[in-house]
């Protein structure tokens, strides 16, 4: 990072941005609190509480808070060097609009809503940020953040296939573990590795089978529980997490509601906190989000950690591995994995269709789309392509495609 | 259900024990097995004139530690002649062929035996080398040492696999070769130096007695060819321990008997299964492979596939963290879910009802 | 039986009564501030035209927009499964291709041979290529759709017109004016641009499928044969095309739905 170009114009980059953002009122609780109501398992409350918690006083310090972004950075390594991994992904319709005052607004609005967070004090603790080279405006974000953070800028190319690439990522990733232990002044070895990779793959553990239960019985817990469940685990321990999720999914297991709506499968563009709208409006609707392939969620937590060599290496390589099959990111060249995925999902779980989210203004989303549609229309899946952004006024509209959507399903069952 | 791996490495294990320690534990069975055996498998004798393994004393390279195996047949993987005892069974099919070649054994003596060692093959392809051969056991626990001492793995280039195989296949051409010639009548007089050529290099040749609590016949000097041939011997089996600080089963890119067995792996009775719409492209089982075999990867289609180089250890089914994406049959019948336990989601207690309308 | 099927688009509210599957009356009015008194009024039209009372309709399905709105309706229904109902009945039951023009949004519909909907495309949170478009573009032309038609009959070199965007069009437009440019080309310009967009969209469905034209635009003269010569399909127009959804929307009978 060419940090010595930057610190000059740092202060006054700070200067600007610091005093017109400072209203840090992020989240309004009562948008929390109108889930929370939707919710039918008193076991969610815990998440709900780490959130408030988050929104309002941002990450406790108690231990060193590093952040990150993109599944493609391990989690497991920064807490192998006992840190706390703070993913920082974040459709934030205020925030947004605070981005805007140094981002372009037409730019990326995960990018814009990131930017906005960053120069209020939500992420005042973190000690090092972690950007992936996975797209260009991530990229250039590094070097935004540079004047307020230490970013560490880790790029392992646009090849998320096992033979094109592993070895690179793989190669990345040891410096990354070399870059954490020389900052962090701590000696973690394959030990540390191993019980780190011990808590993801619990983790793992528990979100398949929640994922399996909400396949099934899509309201056993509900999509906003379920992403409220995800957005925790943001920036939850690890431990903490899996405790609560245990409980989640133990209490949702003895519910058996059963819904007689279309369930569909949603992937595409990750559905953050507090972004809900379009699952507000497939709710209202009637179509009932079964699974999904998003990267927060699925990518995220569906893969272990398989060692197969117990050396230090062979653990990294693991991990290579673990994200290589978690990217769901269309920046990389991944389009064969999810396409399959898509159609296994649903013939696997008797799904209904499809519905695939683009959050307006990350092309890249949208760019595959047309393919997508096209081989999924051959096999017979109903799909449908929904576009929008942050704001609110398109709701209508996009109610009226997904009730078409239901009926289009709904008539073709009979 | 116990974990593949682990179920191999018990397997693996007692195979070791049987084959290597047989000709201790069977000793009072011999009798009855070599006479019931006689009624349908000839008894191989080397004729008149021609050298044959008792021939040799101890101290010379091609010393059979004396006893008679317990079972005069030919498995397909390493169960050497040397093992102590003589061994469980008789030997690898490579010291069968080369012997009878130099005996000319006419073929309708062998054909018993051939039709064994093939029917074998085909009914497990190169699960023998997988789950039984004793030198693969071996190699596995070599590896077992190198990740305990934390020696990262080095994966070698297809390239550099496929020159082991072309070494290993010119090994079975000119051991062969030799072993016909000298079987000559006018050739005669080199047997006792150029007899079992490839036993002659072969590592388990050294590795076999040693764990067997012998010692095995490290060296000859008596003339100029056993010196050779001794410190070839030594110079395959240093590769062969040093490859394993670099790589996995790396001996099994060019062990010969590995390579005829692979001719038997496709359209064996195990089979490899893939359901391409299943796969994700993660590499899981290409890393994990031993044999550093991509093609399970690469496949795009449903398909049987058994390579040439697999050895059917199963890891990448295993490994695999999509159900039901690869899959083992044994003639056809699927042998059930084998993927890890830790990625099968639990149960829901009841089974969902969906209403279809 | 008779039943009432009512389009609330953005522009127009439109009223279809039918009896079984005959039209016996329609109605029509803008869109304004109240909708449901305009919807109400509307279908007080339609029973004066067809004589009959209001207590004989069985049932009243709402569609459109503001299908919410609209409180009297006893069950709601999307646009496109009217449309698509509709299309499928007026085409003699074959597999076609609808293209909707409303007043908000274009959408292109694929029935298949039962009369069901496959797949369905609608253009995106921008405006440009829908019917309100056109009427600014008019507006702007100091004409209405009619006229704005016709002008763009008469149009010997028709002009390219680049931005995509509503807002951006217009001052393209006014622009263009500034310069002389004669209002004809301009129009068939415009035509051109969003024929352009629908062809777009109509390419991504098999090209063999037969196409049908509805909504209040597909009467603009002119714009049909702009998308037939940029498409290279033949389309064919409805009678009474703004009609179409409403009459869709009455023989829809989605007992399931319940106005929520
Ligand atoms: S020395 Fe090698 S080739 Fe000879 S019998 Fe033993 S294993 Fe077979
Ligand atoms: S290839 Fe390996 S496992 Fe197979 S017989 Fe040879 S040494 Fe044994
Ligand atoms: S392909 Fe699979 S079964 Fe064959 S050697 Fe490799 S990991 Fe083992
Ligand atoms: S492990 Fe399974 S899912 Fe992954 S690449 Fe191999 S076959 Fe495909």
């Amino acid at each position: 990072m060419q940090k010595k170009f930057l610190s000059q114009y740092e202060e006054m980059l700070l200067k600007n941005l610091k005093c017109s953002s400072s209203d840090s009122d992020n989240i309004p609780d009562h948008v929390l609190v109108e889930y929370m109501k939707k919710s039918n398992l008193s076991s969610m409350e815990g998440f709900y509480q780490e959130i408030l918690d988050f929104e309002r006083n941002g990450i406790d310090n108690s231990e060193k808070p590093v952040g990150f972004f993109c599944n493609i950075v391990p989690e497991e390594i920064m807490l192998a060097c006992s840190l706390r991994p703070v993913r920082l992904c974040c459709e934030d319709y205020g925030c947004g609009s605070k981005g805007e005052e140094i981002v372009p607004g037409d730019i990326c609005p995960v990018i814009k809503s990131i930017c906005g967070k960053f120069y209020s004090n939500t992420y005042d603790n973190l000690e090092v940020v972690v950007i992936p080279g996975t797209c260009d405006p991530k990229a250039k974000l590094a070097e935004i953040l540079s004047p307020v953070k230490q970013v560490y800028f880790l790029d392992i190319g646009r090849n998320s296939e096992y033979l094109g690439n592993v070895d690179v990522w793989e190669k990345k990733y040891t410096q990354f573990f070399q870059f954490l232990k020389e900052t962090f002044h701590c000696n973690a070895g394959r030990r540390q590795l191993l019980s780190a990779c011990k808590l993801t793959n619990a983790r793992t553990e528990i979100f398949r089978s929640i994922y399996q239960l909400r396949a099934e019985q899509p309201d056993s817990i509900n999509v906003f529980d379920y992403y409220i469940m995800m957005y925790a685990g943001f920036f939850m321990k690890v431990e903490k997490w899996n405790a609560l999720a245990g409980k989640v999914y133990r209490q949702a297991k003895q519910i058996h509601k059963f819904v007689d709506k279309p369930r569909v499968l949603l992937a595409g563009t990750p559905v953050i906190f507090p972004n809900f709208k379009i699952i507000d409006v497939m709710e209202e609707s009637g179509l009932k989000m079964a699974a999904d392939l998003q990267c927060i969620s699925f990518g995220r937590f569906y893969n272990p950690v398989l060692i197969d060599e117990e050396t230090e290496a062979g653990i990294l390589r693991a991990l290579t591995l673990k994200d290589i099959a978690g990217s769901m990111c269309p920046c990389m060249l991944n389009l064969e994995k999810l396409v399959n995925l898509m159609i296994d999902t649903v013939n696997q779980y008797k799904l209904d269709g499809i519905i695939y989210y683009n959050l307006r203004l990350c092309q890249v989303f949208e760019l595959q789309t047309a393919l997508i549609r096209q081989i999924l229309k051959e096999k017979g899946i109903p799909f449908l392509s929904i576009k929008t952004d942050l704001g609110k006024e398109d709701t209508g509209q996009l109610k009226t495609r997904m009730e078409a959507f239901r009926e289009m399903i709904e008539s073709r069952k009979v | 259900m116990i974990r593949i791996s682990v179920a191999r490495r018990i397997v693996q294990i007692i195979c070791f024990v049987l084959l290597v320690y047989g000709g201790y534990i069977f000793k009072d069975w011999k009798e009855s097995a070599e006479t019931s055996q006689q009624k349908i498998f000839p008894t191989l004798k080397a004729p008149e004139g021609s050298v044959s393994t008792t021939q040799f004393e101890k101290g010379s390279i091609l010393w059979p530690s004396g006893a008679t195996p317990v079972i005069e047949n030919y498995p397909p993987s390493l169960v050497c002649r040397f093992n102590p005892k003589g061994g469980m069974f008789k030997a690898c099919i490579m010291h069968f062929l080369s012997e009878n070649l130099t005996w000319q054994t006419s073929f309708k003596y062998l054909l018993p035996y051939i039709t064994l060692f093939i029917a074998l093959c085909f009914l497990l392809g190169r699960v023998w080398c997988g789950w039984v051969c004793p030198i693969g056991t071996v190699g596995d626990f070599l590896t077992y040492l190198r990740r305990k001492m934390n020696i990262p793995v080095r994966r070698f280039p297809e390239r550099f696999r496929l020159n082991l195989s072309i070494t290993g296949y010119s090994l079975m051409v000119i051991a062969l070769a030799i072993s016909t010639v000298i079987g000559m009548p006018n050739y005669a007089r080199f047997q006792c130096y150029w007899f079992l050529p490839y036993c002659q290099i072969c590592p388990a040749r050294l590795i076999c007695p040693m764990f067997g609590l012998i010692k095995p016949n490290w060296k000859d000097f008596s003339t100029g060819i056993t010196t050779c041939f001794t410190i070839l011997a030594w110079i395959v089996l240093g590769l062969f321990v040093a490859a394993f600080y670099f790589g996995r089963r790396v001996w099994c890119h060019m062990c010969v008997v590995g390579l005829i067995n692979s001719w038997f792996n496709k359209g064996s009775g195990i089979e490899l299964h893939k359901k391409a719409i299943k796969c994700i492209k993660c590499g899981y089982c290409a890393d994990a492979c031993p044999m550093g075999l991509t093609a399970m990867y690469q496949l795009n289609r449903d398909a049987i596939y058994n390579q040439a180089g697999c050895i059917m250890c199963m890891r990448c089914v295993e490994v695999c963290p999509r159900k039901g994406c690869l899959n083992v049959s044994f003639f056809g019948k699927k042998i059930g879910n084998m993927q890890r336990r830790t990625l099968d989601a639990k149960k829901v207690s009841e089974p969902v009802r969906r209403n279809v309308a | 039986m008779l039943k009432a099927g009512i389009d609330m688009g953005s522009v127009m509210v439109k009223c279809v009564i039918v009896n079984g599957e005959t039209i016996i009356a329609k109605s029509a009015a803008r869109n304004g501030p109240m909708p449901e008194i305009i919807a109400d009024t509307v279908l007080q039209q339609a029973l004066k035209n067809a004589e009959i009372d209001f207590s004989l309709i069985e049932k009243i399905v709402c569609t459109g927009y503001g299908r919410y709105i609209f409180t009297k309706a006893h069950a709601t229904v999307t646009e496109i499964s009217a449309a698509a109902k509709a299309s499928f009945l007026l085409s003699g039951k074959q597999r076609c291709l609808v293209i909707d023009i409303g007043g908000q949004d274009t959408k292109i519909i694929e029935v298949d041979h039962n009369g069901e909907v496959v797949d369905f495309l609608m253009n995106d949170k921008c405006a440009a290529g829908t019917g309100r478009f056109l009427e600014m573009m008019a507006g702007v032309l100091g004409t209405d759709l009619h006229g704005f038609g016709t002008l763009s009959l008469k149009a010997e070199r028709p002009v390219t017109i680049n931005a995509t965007c509503s807002v951006f069009a217009e001052s393209e437009v006014i622009s263009l004016l500034a310069h002389n440019e004669k209002k004809d080309n301009i129009a068939a310009g415009l035509l051109n641009a969003i024929a352009g967009r629908i062809s777009t969209m109509l390419n991504h469905f098999q090209s063999q499928i037969p196409v049908f034209f509805c909504g209040g635009p597909a009467e603009i003269p002119g714009l049909k044969q702009a998308i037939e010569k940029i498409s290279g399909r033949n389309i064919r127009i409805f009678d009474n095309p703004g009609f179409v959804v409403a009459y869709g929307a009455a023989l829809c009978v989605f007992p399931q739905i319940e106005p929520i």
